[in-house]
């Protein structure tokens, strides 16, 4: 198997040098020939609350999110509020034989699903599944006509109107008169489940209580209390008002106090990671991410310095897409301004259009109607799009700085490990998470990466001084780790406890040197990093799960050669073998003296 | 790779409209004045390798469009830059007068280490000008900022407004205030730079010199 995607992959790449460079009149001809070859893929990694509450993989990592800062209800009631406001609309509006059904289940997913579930519960009734809108509109007219009929069936006036919108004139005399029933049938759900979000959110002493404030819990109270004692009379439509405005204040306090944290949190680096190294990764991802952006662009920059006016080219015309709002006459003068600098004949960074593109595009923006300007630009970017992905996205993705943007995410994730792990347990979790999660990554992504010297690079952060620093936390009292020194030993020199750095002595004001403590002969620092390799071999190969036995281990093999260095090179004795004991015996001496002020300050002040 | 550099750092331009951004950024990478200079639609970028201390820092530049309607889209390049220059027109009051909004923009979206330099532009139309030094040396001060006053045309302090930030950073990373491992911070660096460092730090501390062992 292993050597079968070896092989593809060699394939790929050879394909890939192959097929190197695919110019922009081909990209053009992709576009023309196959529209299908541009496909919009939705992007996974929103930064967007609404999107992050949409997104079922997202929000599962969201919601432990919250749940590890004590935040579960806010996004568990908006949730919840979602579910009822969609079936709501969905069961008063029209019967449904499998309305329970779905309402369990809308419960139970995400809004997205119960979104789906909307359109597939109303088109089977109406049938006309090619205009949601339009359904939306009538659900919108039947709530707010439910109001004012609540008793008596609905007008012909207004029959004709609902008929005609849906275009079912026979069966929608029978409908409408159902639905009045209906919606009288499931009035009482409703309020169960309106009653049921409120006691299990909004009582005081329930598990899930959050807090909202006096005028929208008292609207909400209301509008309950409201239907409760006179059914006949109710007003559904207050009932969703109100909820929607707790789920409204819920969503404010979410995206103030808990979307940044999130977004900076290894809950959102784990999902980073997913996005980045699954299979369906494609440049539009990297292309809205905007810190992945930053490699990217020096990516190219380090490859071909001309792809790089695709770049901005795609980032300005995607701007410029997004201005809907605009007069024409300003669309136009920004039309302008993105022909001049790429497509013009005079262009300097001519991006090289076929004469056909470039004459459409022009037609375009002298179009009177906006929806054309507006559009003038959407076949170019597709075709740069094309372009870059087939020159640029899979050997950026390759390339040493897409593996540099992974380490650093996941470098994240392990500072957020908890400290007081242990050693071994922290030293497998990092080296596994360099390796990936499970089979998620693509291709033969560990092998790829361990080329790509991101395994190497975590190592050889993974210094003696750092693992020589787990001992100083095993030795000491208390058992705290910053996981964070384990991989990066940078820290060590950063230490805010003066005695705890790794300095050996300090300048006084008078300029005279003073040593930190008494060193019979100094060890040259040389030798640690030699013994650094020693040391991690030796690790490797104990058993992981003991951390006393790399500490032992550990200790002797460090202890042994940087003995035999320091031997060798500091005390010069006759080859016998009594005065060469006494000198290990001098040399450990010395290496115990440096260790215990290095490592185990915090009891021995010296 | 064509250029080698020690470290890779994001900045931003920002700014009110017409303040000279784009021709600021322009000068910096062509060092030559834009007279044709049209407004950005959402973000333009250049990069330009520069030698501070030693070092060699690239610059990834990333000039942003300062109208209004392009604040939505510009908003989302703020995260993870590094420093940035804050441009505001010496002879607009106006876009004196809007820096409050955008530092609080810049504070609330990008890092909290982002170094922002406080840049006067246009400061070769003397008669014009609507904006004292001393008034906007107060409010860079007020706010922690490093402030200049340049001119894109002329070419005066362009290159320096870069350098000082470029400089600020690193003497940031240098210290330890900046973690050069986070990912937002908007800063890279080649692998022989951790080595270097490390290396440097254990040689330097070894002999009791380095600016760590200083009381």
């Amino acid at each position: 198997m292993l050597k079968f995607m070896k092989n593809e992959n060699k394939k790929k790449s050879s394909n890939d040098e192959q097929s190197c460079e695919v110019t922009i009149e081909d990209a053009e001809k992709i576009v023309n020939e196959d529209d299908s070859a541009f496909t919009r893929t939705n992007i996974k990694l929103h930064r967007n609350l609404l999107d992050i509450l949409n997104d079922k993989t997202i929000l599962s990592f969201f919601i432990q999110y919250l749940e590890s800062k004590n935040g579960l209800p806010l996004v568990k009631f908006w949730l919840d509020v979602e579910t009822f406001k969609a079936v709501g609309e969905t069961s008063s509006s029209f019967s449904n034989s499998d309305r329970t059904e779905s309402r369990a289940s809308h419960y139970k997913n995400s809004t997205e699903c119960c979104k789906n579930d909307d359109c597939v519960s109303i088109s089977t009734t109406t049938t006309s599944t090619s205009n949601i809108e339009e359904i939306d509109e009538f659900v919108d007219e039947v709530d707010n006509n439910m109001t004012i009929t609540m008793t008596q069936s609905l007008t012909d006036d207004e029959k004709f109107k609902i008929c005609e919108k849906n275009r079912k004139n026979d069966e929608c005399e029978a409908k409408s008169n159902q639905l009045d029933e209906d919606t009288k049938k499931f009035q009482p759900m409703i309020i169960e489940d309106a009653l049921r979000i409120f006691r299990k959110y909004l009582v005081t002493d329930s598990t899930y209580s959050i807090e909202l404030p006096a005028m929208i819990l008292g609207k909400l109270s209301l509008a309950l209390c409201g239907n409760n004692d006179s059914e006949s009379d109710m007003d559904l439509n207050n009932l969703w008002c109100a909820f929607e405005d707790a789920q409204k204040f819920i969503f404010d306090i979410m995206e103030r106090e808990y979307l940044q944290e999130f977004l900076e949190s290894s809950f959102y680096c784990k999902y980073t990671i997913d996005v980045l190294t699954s299979e369906s990764l494609c440049l539009a991802e990297i292309l809205c991410s905007e810190t992945a952006l930053f490699y990217f662009m020096e990516f190219l920059e380090q490859e071909d310095n001309s792809k790089l006016s695709y770049l901005e080219f795609w980032l300005n015309a995607r701007n410029f897409r997004k201005q809907e709002e605009l007069s024409s006459d300003q669309l136009r003068t920004d039309a302008l301004v993105i022909y001049e600098k790429w497509f013009s004949l005079q262009a300097t960074n001519s991006l090289k259009f076929s004469n056909k593109t470039r004459t459409k595009v022009e037609e375009q923006i002298c179009a009177d109607s906006i929806e054309q300007l507006l559009k003038c630009f959407d076949e170019p970017i597709k075709i740069v799009e094309i372009f870059l992905d087939r020159n640029c996205f899979k050997k950026f993705i390759k390339s040493q700085l897409f593996f540099k943007h992974l380490s650093e995410v996941m470098g994240k994730i392990d500072n957020g490990i908890e400290r007081n792990l242990q050693n071994g347990i922290i030293r497998r979790n990092s080296s596994f998470a360099i390796k990936f999660p499970s089979n998620k990554h693509r291709r033969t992504n560990s092998e790829s990466l361990e080329k790509k010297g991101v395994t190497r690079s975590i190592s050889a952060q993974n210094t003696l001084l750092a693992g020589l620093d787990h001992k100083r936390n095993k030795t000491s009292t208390d058992l705290q780790i910053d996981s964070r020194q384990l991989i990066d030993p940078n820290l060590l020199w950063r230490r805010q406890n003066a005695n705890t750095k790794l300095s050996f002595g300090k300048v006084d004001h008078i300029g005279r040197y003073l040593r930190d403590f008494e060193m019979p002969n100094t060890i040259p620092t040389s030798n640690i990093p030699q013994s650094k390799s020693s040391f991690q071999l030796q690790n490797d190969s104990i058993d992981v799960d003991d951390p006393q036995s790399i500490f032992e281990q550990a200790k002797l093999s460090s202890a042994q050669n940087r003995l035999k260095n320091a031997v060798r090179k500091l005390v010069h004795l006759p080859e016998d073998s009594m005065q060469q004991e006494i000198a290990w015996q001098v040399a450990e001496l010395i290496v115990k003296d440096v260790t215990s002020i290095t490592l185990q300050n915090e009891n021995h002040s010296s | 790779m064509s250029e080698s550099y020690d470290y890779l750092f994001k900045f931003l331009i920002i700014g009110s409209a017409g303040a000279g951004k784009s021709c600021i950024l322009h000068n910096f990478i062509e060092n030559k004045f834009k007279e044709d200079s049209s407004h950005t639609i959402g973000v333009e970028f250049g990069s330009r390798v520069v030698s501070v201390g030693g070092k060699s820092i690239k610059l990834q530049v990333w000039d942003t469009a300062g109208q209004e309607r392009f604040r939505s889209v510009t908003r989302s390049y703020y995260r993870g830059a590094a420093g940035a220059l804050l441009v505001y027109d010496v002879t607009s009051r106006e876009s004196f007068n809007s820096l409050s909004n955008w530092l609080t923009d810049t504070r609330n979206l990008a890092s909290p280490n982002i170094i922002i330099i406080l840049v006067g532009n246009k400061k070769d139309l003397e008669e014009t000008r609507e904006v004292t030094f001393l008034e906007a040396s107060n409010f860079a001060q007020e706010n922690d900022l490093i402030f200049l006053e340049t001119s894109a045309k002329t070419g005066e302090s362009v290159e320096e407004s870069f350098l000082k930030c470029a400089k600020t950073i690193l003497a940031k990373i240098e210290t330890g205030e900046i973690d050069i491992q986070n990912t937002s911070s908007g800063i890279q660096f080649s692998d022989s730079v951790i080595r270097n460092n490390f290396e440097n730090r254990q040689k330097a501390s070894s002999s009791g010199c380095t600016g760590n062992c200083r009381p």
